[in-house]
């Protein structure tokens, strides 16, 4: 008896996969939800702080993210990878927060007030020294002012270092398209950043 | 831009500064409990705004086609001298044979009140 009970003891049941999370979480099952969440959490979060920096608005599209897989569970069919369909809807998410950011920071400059100092103190609170948190700052600035979908490509090529062909996938845009997007963008970084950018 | 190898690590430095692996502590919480408020209706069993209108039109429908229906034959029944069908179908009144001036229809033959004093 106790040969068995330890027999059964040493046996762990595999991991769910990700469709069956997903179908039980289609019936209800919060905890398999909350699975889904923590197994893929950092695959968005990497991606959503890269767009956005993080904050609140990270942390909102984080969440609209998880929920919005489960709104569209139909269009998700398996054959494409969970950690990939999340990305895309992470970085679809995030342009739409740079295109409002754009639009009411035209608005604040207009009214002359500006309040996006968190994001620029939470970007910079890992710096070392005063000098390189000034320099990061000023290319993160640079970054900043490119329009979502330039930046969506930056993030995706050079951070994570994703291929030209996985990007344009998650975009929905030829290859070209990405490449284009990345020389464009790296020109204006250029123009915006002058000698500083090397 | 010197070389392109350059500029990629110093965007990755940069960009990488504000990068996170995961959010703020307690996000699971906070994603499920958007998640439950948003499918907790529906699990129940709630139907959806849109198939709640939908079920709504297929229950009233019949009742106001039928409705039309009455109405129109009525109207045909009790249609007005030189009234044609198509207008009686529709309720609108028959069009008199007499032409009309927008003087006529807006009174302004009329004799005004210190006219006639």
């Amino acid at each position: 008896m106790n040969r068995r009970l330890s027999r059964l003891t040493c046996v762990s049941l595999p991991d769910p996969s990700d469709l069956e999370l997903l179908r039980r979480a289609a019936a209800g099952d919060e905890p398999a939800f909350r699975t889904l969440v923590e197994r893929h959490e950092t695959a968005v979060a990497r991606v959503v702080t890269a767009m956005l920096g993080p904050g609140d608005d990270a942390d909102d599209v984080g969440q609209e993210t998880f929920v919005r897989l489960f709104r569209a569970k139909t269009d998700f069919r398996g054959d494409a990878q969970l950690r990939t369909y999340l990305t895309r809807i992470a970085v679809n998410l995030s342009c739409d927060v740079l295109e409002r950011r754009k639009k009411q920071s035209g608005w604040l400059r207009l009214t002359g007030s500006d309040d996006d100092g968190d994001v620029r103190l939470a970007s910079s609170d890992r710096a070392d020294s005063v000098e390189d948190a000034d320099r990061n700052e000023t290319l993160h600035q640079a970054v900043e002012s490119l329009d979502a979908k330039h930046r969506a490509v930056v993030v995706l090529r050079i951070l994570e270092d994703r291929s030209t062909r996985d990007t344009a996938a998650l975009l929905g845009v030829p290859e070209g398209t990405v490449m284009s997007r990345l020389t464009r963008a790296l020109a204006r970084l250029k123009v915006t950043l002058g000698p500083e950018f090397p | 831009m010197t070389h392109p190898s350059n500029d990629h690590e110093r965007l990755r430095e940069a960009l990488g500064a504000s990068q996170r692996d995961r959010f703020a502590s307690g996000f699971a919480d906070r994603a499920a409990a958007r998640w439950r408020a948003e499918y907790a209706g529906r699990a129940e069993g709630a139907p959806s705004f849109d198939v709640a209108v939908m079920r709504l039109f297929v229950r009233v429908a019949p009742f106001a086609a039928a409705a039309a229906l009455l109405l129109a034959v009525n109207n045909v029944r009790h249609r007005g001298e030189g009234q044609s069908i198509v207008r009686a179908l529709v309720g609108a009144p028959a069009v008199s044979g007499t032409p009309s001036s927008l003087d006529i229809i807006y009174g302004l033959d009329t004799p005004s009140v210190s006219n006639q004093e």
